[in-house]
């Protein structure tokens, strides 16, 4: 396999777990002969190839065994069982500002943390415009890094990482730290790197990265490999699988005597099934019913909402903000969504009744599952703006 | 195991555990590492030696005032105060009982800060161990030198102050022999650090009752004391046992650079052989503490 950069075969490892202190003392003074402690396999029997050139996706939940396994690979830790052969040099970004040292300036970390990564002194003095330049951290270079932003630290780390010229690099979510503009810096350099052949791992909770920046990916679950393919099929299957975690925990809970909703469905038009997953640019109709125990107390609004995984709203329909009264006796209504624009996703329908202002809440109800959306299309972004292109000849240069 | 090792020649890294053998190699190809490595080592030392006096006015004066107050106090109280004299001294060579005690002290100094700082530098860097990919091997030996700098700039302060106030004749060839008796300090001390710090990443009771063993250790030393017959008439029957402690021999060495082997009661052997006594110890403990570490290290970051 000579076009390998990186060939793993049965990869696994265990952590060695001790209840108490003592046993991992007794354990020690016996040289390991009386074995006290308990095996944790963070990852088992992982094999996968990655091309040279190639960049490739890892994801899956916490504790999965991603963070395991690229810590193996940059050679942190020591596989239990299995091997790993990786071809050229390595540039890990394991955690931003690993190895820096708060009381020192920038400059001197960057001394610092280039020799723990093998850089001789000349080499790092070479490269350390390139560095600066790229971090924008300006005259800040020589205040102790204590003074920094988490937004200069992490674009120091990342630029000595990137400027080592490694042949893999190792990114682990570090794409999701720091201001949109130093973000595109990023991922433009990690392109970058990718158009020059080099190879890259990329570990993100982000599956729009992963989608978006690989052509293969690998999906860990519990420290096993759960998918192993094209990126976009196996960021698919892993979103579908995730809508377990995601949720239920956005409800709050009803008090006695106030409004609450009893239930929610979501039904796809064409057929009328319920349905927790759909194609982008299907329509649906959400179901809602309530009950109110004091109609006269307590007049109600309705709303229905869309949330991200990181709880921010995406869209959201609320009966206040649309005019549309209704009875606030106990009963049911029916949203109706013509042809849905989220694009690939998952998304927390969340149902919330409010009092008659839009104000309080008395009541705030998740669907038990996420709705997953499923994109056939590699099209970006959350939602679909309906769009068209034109094209024209420059006649003369725009006008203000 | 020859495929293994032809596997592990072609870039593979499996699961093989380090063996006896393993370690052994590795612990001979430690220095080359470590050499390799060298401007980190510099740069470590230098933070860890700059960070004690950071934000101090003096700076960079402290190191040399310290021992400079050592020796005030030594050679006040045992010369002066305590009037440990010894029979037949020149005129000129009146301090010598606070020569002997100072020069003890640093020997001392350099040797037990450099173990037991080592004892928990593992531990204590234990984010970069588990972030970064790096020869732990670094971390104790960075502490190790950073004492034996201390040391040194002790009897640099020293050599100036007693050439420049003329209290104590100058030192002659024996001089020639500090790189000798430095780099076997340095063998015995980076294996015990060894040793002791890869230990307590496993078991830390093995850093509080190191500072215990040490203490008793220092008093079984003649830092303080002067283990001849003339001056302690009771030493006689302990006397083999303790010049088998190879610090006897370290801090004799060092005395007999610094104090031209006079007076001559204070030296009953040569320079030569005691070294040659101190270097199995030396190499011993570089090889048991390399070896040992090279068991272990790959566990490191699980555990720290």
């Amino acid at each position: 396999m000579d076009g390998a950069a990186l060939e793993v075969e049965g990869l696994g490892k265990a952590y060695r777990r001790y209840d108490r202190a003592f046993d991992r003392a007794l354990e020690f003074l016996t040289l390991g002969n009386a074995k006290r402690h308990r095996e944790f396999w963070a990852l088992r029997d992982a094999s996968f190839t990655v091309a040279r050139g190639e960049a490739f996706g890892i994801v899956g939940g916490n504790g999965a065994g991603k963070s395991t396994l690229l810590k193996l690979l940059a050679g942190t830790t020591h596989p239990s069982a299995g091997r790993f052969r990786l071809n050229g040099r390595l540039g890990a970004l394991l955690e931003l500002g690993a190895g820096f040292h708060l009381d020192l300036s920038g400059r001197e970390n960057l001394a610092l943390a280039g020799a723990l990564m093998g850089l001789s002194r000349s080499e790092i003095r070479a490269k350390e415009a390139e560095i600066l330049e790229f971090a924008e951290i300006g005259e800040f270079v020589d205040a102790p890094v204590r003074t920094y932003s988490t937004g200069m630290a992490v674009r120091l780390s990342f630029a000595l990482a990137t400027a080592i010229d490694p042949d893999v690099l190792i990114i682990d979510e570090v794409l999701a730290v720091g201001d949109v503009y130093f973000q595109k810096k990023c991922v433009d350099r990690v392109l970058d790197f990718k158009r020059s052949g080099k190879t890259i791992l990329l570990c993100s909770h982000s599956l729009y990265d992963v989608r978006n920046l690989c052509e293969r990916a690998l999906w860990l679950d519990h420290g096993r490999v759960s998918g192993l393919g094209d990126a976009t099929a196996v960021t698919n299957d892993y979103a579908t699988f995730e809508r377990e975690h995601a949720g239920a925990d956005a409800s709050s809970t009803p008090r006695p005597g106030l409004p609450r909703v009893l239930a929610a469905r979501i039904r796809r038009r064409r057929d009328g099934v319920e349905v927790h997953e759909i194609e982008a640019g299907e329509s649906i109709d959400i179901g809602v019913w309530w009950e109110n125990p004091e109609p006269t107390r307590h007049a109600l609004q309705l709303g229905i909402g869309f949330l991200r995984q990181d709880r921010t709203l995406v869209s959201a329909a609320a009966t206040h903000v649309d005019g549309a009264s209704f009875d606030a006796r106990s009963g049911s209504a029916t949203l109706e969504l013509e042809q849905l624009p989220l694009l690939a996703g998952q998304f927390t329908v969340l149902v919330v009744l409010f009092d008659g202002d839009g104000v309080h809440r008395h009541h705030e109800y998740a669907l038990d599952r996420p709705l997953t959306v499923r994109a056939r299309t590699k099209e970006l972004g959350l939602v679909r703006v309906p769009h068209r292109w034109r094209f024209a000849p420059l006649e003369a240069p725009p006008k203000r | 195991m020859d495929a293994t090792r032809e596997a592990r020649e072609r870039g593979w890294v499996d699961a093989r555990p380090v063996g006896l053998v393993d370690a052994l190699v590795s612990c001979v190809r430690l220095p080359r590492v470590l050499f390799e490595r060298r401007e980190l080592l510099i740069a470590g030392v230098r933070r860890d030696l700059g960070a004690r006096f950071s934000g101090t006015v003096l700076g960079r004066v402290w190191p040399l005032v310290s021992p400079l107050l050592l020796f005030g106090v030594y050679y006040f109280l045992f010369t002066r105060i305590f009037g440990f004299r010894l029979e037949g001294l020149d005129p000129e060579r009146r301090g010598a009982m606070g020569v002997y005690m100072f020069v003890g002290a640093l020997a001392w100094t350099g040797f037990a800060e450099g173990v037991t700082r080592a004892s928990t530098v593992l531990v204590e860097n234990g984010t970069l161990i588990k972030k970064l990919a790096f020869p732990s091997e670094l971390l104790p030996l960075q502490v190790v030198l950073a004492s034996a700098v201390t040391q040194l700039i002790g009897f640099g302060v020293f050599a100036v102050v007693a050439t420049v106030a003329s209290f104590w004749p100058a030192p002659g060839v024996a001089l020639l022999w500090i790189p000798v008796i430095l780099a076997l300090q340095l063998a015995f001390t980076y294996g015990l650090a060894l040793l002791v710090s890869a230990a307590n990443v496993f078991l830390r009771d093995v850093a509080s009752g190191l500072s215990l063993v040490m203490t008793v250790w220092m008093f079984a030393t003649p830092v303080f004391w002067m283990p001849v017959r003339e001056v302690l008439p009771a030493i006689g029957p302990w006397l083999p046992w303790i010049e088998r402690n190879p610090l006897y021999s370290l801090c004799y060495a060092w005395r007999a650079v610094w104090m031209s082997s006079a007076p001559t009661v204070a030296f009953p052997h040569t320079i030569g052989s005691e070294l040659l006594a101190f270097a199995p110890w030396a190499v011993g403990a570089y090889v048991v503490g390399a070896t040992c570490f090279a068991l272990v290290k790959r566990r490191f970051a699980d555990e720290v």
